[in-house]
């Protein structure tokens, strides 16, 4: 049938989608911590240049907010150790 | 001339053509969703009939800002999963 590809070329246009999925995945991450850290670090009117205090606290607003990802993983992680320990 | 059948390459980079058309338009668009919120909750703060010269310069400059910030997040954002990959790897070897 002159519809279906090749294996050669679905194997290719697999890993194509697969990588267009991360960089859509890796988009979409961006522009959530844009929306979340210009609302915690623009307070004023804009004007036509970030203070430096918007600009940094932008910046350090993303590995806050991974670290925060981070910390509350590992508080399950522990909490998660404590309740088998208490069962035991 | 007669129009031949696509041939298979053809029909790959059509495919292609088409995803990566899709993704840079939902890039787009979650760029003015969030944009657009976010500069009519500064810049309108009493919604008129038409927008004031002053609410267009606010929308203006605050589009800038926005798209300014986009960038130094995703440039954050990217350089942070590097370097988390790269102490991924240290542990390994």
């Amino acid at each position: 049938m002159s519809h279906q590809f090749d294996e050669e070329t679905k194997k290719e246009l697999a890993k194509f989608l697969e990588g267009q999925q991360a960089e859509a995945q890796v988009y979409s991450t961006v522009h959530n911590l844009t929306q979340l850290c210009w609302d915690k670090c623009i307070t004023g009117a804009p004007s036509s240049r970030f203070s430096r205090y918007e600009e940094s606290c932008l910046a350090n607003c993303v590995g806050a907010f991974l670290d925060t990802t981070k910390h509350i993983v590992n508080r399950i992680e522990e909490q998660r150790k404590n309740n088998n320990n208490e069962s035991l | 001339m007669i129009m031949s059948e696509p041939t298979t390459k053809e029909r790959k980079e059509a495919i292609m053509s088409s995803v990566r058309q899709e993704l840079a338009l939902s890039n787009v668009q979650q760029l003015i969703n969030g944009a657009n919120e976010r500069c009519f909750k500064t810049c309108i703060t009493k919604p008129a009939i038409s927008l004031s010269s002053a609410d267009q310069t606010c929308l203006s400059q605050c589009f800038d800002r926005y798209l300014e910030a986009f960038t130094i997040v995703r440039h954050a954002y990217l350089a942070r999963i590097a370097q988390e990959r790269q102490d991924a790897q240290a542990r390994v070897f």
